[in-house]
């Protein structure tokens, strides 16, 4: 927690309904048959209010634990959503317990709005990471010279052979290039970036162009590894998709990935560069209906041929 | 084609499947006339290797004759017969100039999973799970085999397959075993397990000067064969082997003691009831029984070899015994690139005859029955040979 925040609104949201999950969760676990009645579910209902529990006390400690995370947030969403299906059944009683089930079903209704309210808050600011917008920082040893590498990478065009979904990028001049990702759900997203830095055989860093959809920076250092033993290439990258809420949506999910991905990056520029090819099993043959497993395309996380 | 493919434990069965493709410039597509099953496909067999899908052909000793090529390799010829080494290897990377080709860090697709498992990824292996990058295995008609340009090696006219379809696996693994024990001239070899492995070690041992090899098995055949090539042999179920490499060697203990056995050890009495009940519970991966009687026994300052394969983690492991005395633990997968051509010349001068070993020749459609007699040693197996050309 970094000292010099001051309590913002978002935060006092965020704990309040942090410990409104742990109270709530307590009393479901603590006293389930109180609940079903009082919520006009039934006494019977004990069993499943106690679940409900588990699940509230659950969110209640994710969000306290990572108070900056989305994952608290969308996780007392989800359990508002089974809330209201559960308390929807008991709309169909009769008397009390109806009056009791719509009181209920207000009242989950009601937190719901302020759930949502933080989730989209603490997408829009953070990452699953909970550091910022994504970002990733790798290094790899390559069996090349610095300039070998460094004048492939300058070449920005080269950068799909590389870089998992990136489609393709269009150097337009001596700085400017223009970038093409299409995400794994199909779409595509594009922006223009500049070279903001660059030392030949040493450095190169750049950043999107003002206005652009998605905010990224990018970094690439080449040092030579002691021993003759090639060179150390370390890349970081930070990443944020700007604007909607969907965009929101995916930039927590993406963040998940983004370390691996972009090691699997780099491991792929190293043996494009030491062998010439990309290492891969896909579409080989096997006794099942299709080549390649759910284990493999996890390992590999890349929707290009290699 | 057809291949033999895993469904599950104790479940595999030869199956139509489409060929190989080239996909890489450097690959070839291999018609393979000649495939073995080894011990380290049983650990596959048995369900002890994570990783492994419904449908993956196994399979990774094999050679046969080359009908495709990619556009980069400039070695081969279509119609040339090669041995393939099971270990795939770039050539182009630290490793592989060092001439450590299993440790290849370019030809693992899958090199993620790997590191997760076991902090980096060592090169992608053919026909042994995702893990080493899922790639199809040779227990089939055809293969695709990447960087042809660096595995493969010409067999020379006039020899056979069965004289020289093991330099793909068992004995590089052998001979390097022994290798790596860095024997002295008058010194004493223990081998744990008397397999394939372990009796190409036995041999390796002798051809590097060792003045006394001492094997350790329960099978009878495969002790007898052990005897035919020069070594001692020791019964575990009829001897207490650590008393008995004591008396063998003055007291002090072998130089250097050869574990191939690996995590599947069969255990005895005590030891091995608690390595089995670990096992089935989930608490150990591996069972290390042989490899715990070679750390235990070897003298002070000795070498224990390990070909044996091991998949994930041990327990109990004496590593007090071997700190303090200053044991030297040499290990991993077969350099097999490095070992094809010394070894191929000793056998075309006589020096190995590695056919010996073989007593099941067998179609590929009978491969699932050769698992079973293979794993349950039965109809006195030692290895079994593929021949998928003969209908």
């Amino acid at each position: 927690m970094r000292a010099d925040v001051q309590s913002s609104g978002p935060e006092r949201l965020n704990s309040f309904l942090g410990w409104f999950s742990l109270g709530l969760g307590l009393l479901e676990v603590a006293a389930p048959q109180w609940v079903a009645k009082n919520t006009g579910l039934g006494r019977r209902r004990a069993g499943t209010v106690r679940l409900l529990g588990a699940r509230e006390l659950l969110s209640g400690a994710a969000i306290m634990t990572r108070p900056r995370s989305p994952v608290g947030p969308w996780s007392r969403v989800l359990g508002d959503a089974m809330d209201l299906w559960v308390l929807s059944g008991a709309l169909n009683a009769r008397g009390r317990s109806k009056t009791r089930a719509i009181a209920a079903t207000a009242a989950v209704l009601g937190v719901s709005a302020l759930d949502v309210a933080a989730a989209v808050k603490s997408n829009s600011e953070e990452s699953l990471l909970g550091s910022g917008p994504m970002c990733a920082n790798e290094t790899v040893s390559i069996n090349r010279s610095p300039e070998e590498l460094y004048r492939y990478w300058r070449n920005f065009s080269n950068l799909p052979k590389v870089m998992s979904y990136l489609r393709s990028v269009e150097v337009r001049s001596d700085v400017l290039s223009h970038w093409t990702l299409e995400t794994p759900v199909g779409t595509t997203l594009e922006w223009d970036a500049e070279v903001t830095f660059e030392k030949p055989n040493e450095v190169i860093e750049w950043r999107s162009t003002e206005g652009s959809d998605v905010w990224t920076t990018g970094s690439v250092r080449f040092s030579p590894l002691p021993g003759k033993r090639g060179t150390a290439v370390t890349v970081e990258m930070t990443y944020r998709v700007e604007g909607s809420f969907l965009a929101s949506v995916m930039n927590s999910v993406a963040s998940l990935f983004s370390e691996e991905k972009l090691r699997q990056d780099l491991r792929r520029f190293k043996q494009l560069m030491e062998t010439g090819e990309i290492a891969t099993t896909r579409n080989q043959p096997a006794g099942r209906r299709s080549g390649e497993t759910w284990l493999d395309q996890l390992a590999q996380l890349s929707s290009t041929a290699g | 084609m057809k291949a033999l493919c895993w469904y599950g434990k104790a479940d595999v069965r030869v199956e139509n499947v489409p060929d190989p493709e080239l996909i890489n410039p450097r690959d070839a597509i291999i018609k393979i006339t000649s495939t073995a099953i080894c011990g380290s496909d049983l650990h596959l067999y048995g369900g002890f290797v994570p990783s492994l899908e419904s449908g993956d052909i196994l399979g990774h000793e094999f050679m046969g004759e080359v009908v495709e090529l990619g556009s980069s390799v400039k070695n081969l010829s279509i119609g040339d017969r090669v041995v393939v080494p099971f270990p795939i290897a770039c050539g182009n990377c630290f490793f592989c100039e060092r001439k450590l080709f299993s440790l290849c860090e370019n030809s693992n697709p899958n090199s993620s999973l790997a590191e997760t498992m076991w902090g980096h990824s060592p090169a992608g292996i053919f026909g042994y799970s995702h893990l080493t990058g899922g790639y199809a295995g040779g227990q089939a008609e055809y293969a695709r085999v990447p960087f042809a340009d660096v595995g493969p090696m010409k067999v020379p006219d006039g020899m056979d397959d069965d004289d020289v379809l093991f330099l793909s696996d068992i004995l590089p693994t052998g001979y390097m075993a022994a290798e790596n024990c860095d024997i002295e001239p008058g010194d004493t070899v223990a081998v744990w397990g008397c397999g394939p492995v372990g009796l190409f070690a036995i041999k390796s041992a002798f051809l590097l000067g060792a003045e006394r090899v001492i094997a350790i098995d329960r099978v009878p055949e495969r002790l007898e064969l052990a005897r035919e090539w020069g070594a001692e042999a020791l019964n575990y179920e009829e001897i207490d082997v650590p008393e008995a490499l004591k008396d063998m060697t003055g007291g002090r203990g072998p130089d250097a003691c050869i574990d191939a056995v690996g995590m599947e050890a069969h255990g005895h009495g005590l030891p091995g009831f608690y390595d089995r009940v670990k096992q089935a519970v989930m608490l150990e991966t591996d069972r290390p029984i042989a490899l715990r009687q070679a750390m235990m026994c070897c003298r002070n300052g000795g070498t224990v070899s390990v070909p044996g394969v091991y998949g994930g983690f041990l327990d109990k492991v004496p590593f007090g015994s071997v700190m303090n005395r200053a044991i030297t633990i040499k290990t991993g997968q077969t350099h097999v690139h490095r070992y094809m051509r010394p070894l191929l010349e000793r056998i075309e001068k006589g020096e190995i005859e590695p056919k010996a070993i073989i007593t099941h020749r067998l179609r590929l459609d009978d491969a699932p029955d050769g698992y079973k007699i293979f794993r349950e040693k039965e109809d006195e197996c030692i290895k079994i040979v593929l021949k998928p050309g003969e209908a």
